[in-house]
């Protein structure tokens, strides 16, 4: 509601019971029964949503009057409260963030030309004061009676998207449908948060695909939460409700800073900086073949209960995340031994790229832990292109200007050493555990190589391949070569590991590391 | 590739040189990898045949079948350990995907299995 303080409710003003009056049929949305209609499909209306999302009465509403001024097609007789879109700026956890809230009650949530100048309006705002934009999604699509004023109105919300990539933080929620075009603004944006059930996203829906393919599949299962979660890794978050999606973004925004030049926030933390992680004593298994789960590292290195897992479901060979060291974000990103062997393939590959960027779009420190056998060996890989999808890693870590600290759990073999966070691409700071594996391939491989003529030749070749595998073992699966060679600076008790990582990267906060100025790189995409 | 009965010798004469070539007659649904690849592996099975309510569990990547935990008929639950796959010099925990109860072991212990082979069939 406007704020009428003072207005008294005697004796009104007409100018101001005209206000009152035009402001409640705004607020009546599509009205009740198509309010009823959200609620039954377990939807919450926009601005019930921004009650959610926001701190409570920061909600400063722009352009609540604005409506479309189409007259084609019976438009003229057809009022849209608010264009179905409602915007403005409000505050989370005290800091502030603009906002649009598609209102699937008004004409299907669809973009007309102004509900698309509602949203640019924000965006714009956004961008120029430097503040986080949030954009919760529930559309039908493109207002087709406005034609190609509303495809217009996408591209210059595609645009802004763009041009706002890596100033301010883009977070969407999908909770509704977002079909065809639509979905290309959350795919520009940073983060993507879905709702189970209710929230899709898919360029050609289930009958288009049915009458072109002859495929049958159901709305959820084509691009509901789950399947853009882990099977395309398009989302980053999926939730079982609107209120768990809006809860997620707030956390989400705890981690991060309002824009490119500002640094993350620092929350008061009391878990103390050289808590012992004795428990990561014993997790590697002895044999170097047994798997173990990484996560265990993260939680135990990280401050208690502060690590927030990104894209869990895709690509889980490689885990990404936002998480707090000393109250501060960082951003971690660990090999999974648990899944595919830990190896680099394709999407993992991808998935880690974006994350280092985005990492070091927002000054968040990157901490990689490395535990890889090496690349996902195949013809499938190959002819997916592994060596133009594997060649985003090394730029992004190469690019990264922020602090990076790499801990070596055990393998590191190779390419895939080099790929991840090495000292060579870029590393501030390289830890390995005693367990670490630090060569140019494997003890087995490399034996093979070096000593085939041996191994051809003797009595017994396996004993022989054994013997020279554990020979090559003893000489180089451990840190102490890289260590002496200094690509790596220090070999660490597992158990103190939290405090290594902290000493580095308090020391390597104020880091200034820019690269030559150039328009930007031209990353293999 | 396709069966040698389809490949017939022809002679063939360009420019006054004599070429002897073999062509091939290319089959309508010609096989595909993955339907070689896989056909053998996976007998027909009557038990789940036109089932959809099976869940083929398959090779996540290319290794050799190092244990297998569960055998036919066994209940399972979701995450149990079914079998594991010695792949890039480690053990791969393969986990079922869901609850219910292995409907067929389809490799031995020791196979060699490429990238989406079947392992087993939960129901």
């Amino acid at each position: 509601m406007p704020n009428l303080v003072g207005a008294g409710t005697e004796a009104q003003d007409p100018r101001l019971a005209e206000l009152l009056e035009r402001m409640s049929a705004i607020e009546a949305m599509g009205g009740s029964d198509r309010v009823e209609r959200q609620h039954g499909l377990g939807k919450l209306t926009a601005r019930e949503r921004l009650g959610v999302l926001l701190d409570p009465g920061t909600f400063e509403e722009i352009g609540a009057h604005i409506e479309h001024r189409a007259t084609d097609l019976g438009m003229d007789r057809v009022q849209a409260p608010a264009d179905g879109v409602v915007t403005g700026v409000g505050r989370i956890d005290g800091r502030p963030v603009y906002v649009f809230a598609q209102d699937f009650s008004v004409l299907g949530g669809s973009l007309g030309e102004m509900h698309a100048a509602k949203i640019q309006r924000v965006q714009d705002l956004a961008l120029k004061s430097g503040v986080p934009i949030i954009g919760l999604n529930d559309s039908g699509g493109a207002r087709i009676q406005e034609g190609v004023d509303a495809l217009n109105g996408y591209g210059e919300i595609f645009k802004r998207n763009t041009w706002s990539s890596g100033v301010i933080p883009q977070i969407t929620v999908i909770m509704g449908p977002s079909a065809g075009g639509a979905v290309y603004s959350p795919a520009l944006t940073d983060l993507i948060v879905m709702v189970r059930g209710t929230g899709q996203m898919f360029i050609t829906g289930p009958e288009v695909i049915k009458s072109v393919t002859g495929e049958v599949v159901s709305q959820e299962a084509l691009g509901g939460a789950d399947a853009q979660l882990s099977r395309s890794g398009v989302a980053h978050l999926a939730c079982d409700s609107d209120v768990e999606a809006l809860a997620a973004v707030r956390k989400l925004l705890s981690y991060l800073p309002a824009n490119n030049v500002e640094e993350p926030p620092v929350l008061p933390v009391e878990d103390p900086v050289d808590r012992p992680t004795s428990e990561l004593r014993h997790l590697v298994p002895l044999q170097s073949a047994k798997p173990y789960e990484v996560k265990t590292v993260i939680r135990a290195m990280t401050d208690r209960g502060s690590f927030f897992e990104l894209q869990q479901g895709y690509a889980d060979n490689l885990v990404i995340g936002l998480a707090r060291l000393g109250g501060r974000s960082v951003g971690v990103v660990a090999n999974q031994p648990k899944v595919l062997a830990g190896t680099l393939d394709i999407d993992a590959s991808d998935k880690l790229a974006r994350f280092v960027r985005f990492c070091d779009a927002f000054n968040l420190p990157l901490v990689t832990l490395v535990d890889t056998p090496g690349y996902l060996p195949g013809t499938q890989q190959e002819y997916g292109g592994i060596i133009r999808h594997g060649a985003k890693v090394l730029y992004a870590y190469a690019e990264a200007v922020v602090p990076k600290v790499t801990v070596i759990l055990r393998k590191a073999y190779g390419g895939a050493y080099l790929a991840m966070c090495s000292r060579s691409v870029g590393a501030d700071w390289v830890f390995a555990w005693p367990s670490a594996e630090i060569a140019v391939m494997g003890p087995e491989g490399a034996a093979n190589i070096i000593f085939r003529q041996a191994i051809r030749s003797a009595p017994d070749p396996e004993a022989m391949r054994r013997e020279k595998t554990e020979e090559y073992r003893r000489k180089f699966a451990h840190p102490y070569v890289a260590a002496r060679h200094g690509q790596v600076d220090a070999v660490i008790d597992p158990g103190q590991t939290r405090h290594h990582v902290l000493r580095a990267l308090m020391a390597l906060y104020n880091k200034r590391d820019e690269g030559p100025p150039r328009r930007h790189g031209n990353i293999p995409l | 590739m396709g069966g040698s009965e389809t490949v017939r010798r022809f002679r063939i004469r360009v420019d006054g040189q004599v070429f002897e070539v073999e062509a091939e007659e290319i089959l309508e649904q010609a096989p595909n990898d993955a339907v070689e690849r896989d056909a053998p592996s996976l007998p027909a099975n009557p038990a789940i045949e036109g089932r959809d309510d099976v869940l083929t569990v398959v090779a996540p990547l290319p290794g050799t079948v190092l244990e297998i935990r569960v055998s036919q008929g066994q209940p399972v639950v979701t995450g149990q350990l079914l079998v594991i796959l010695e792949a890039m010099k480690m053990e791969n925990e393969i986990t079922s995907p869901r609850a219910g109860h292995i409907v067929q072991v389809v490799v031995d212990k020791g196979q060699a299995v490429a990238f989406g082979d079947p392992l087993l069939i939960v129901g």
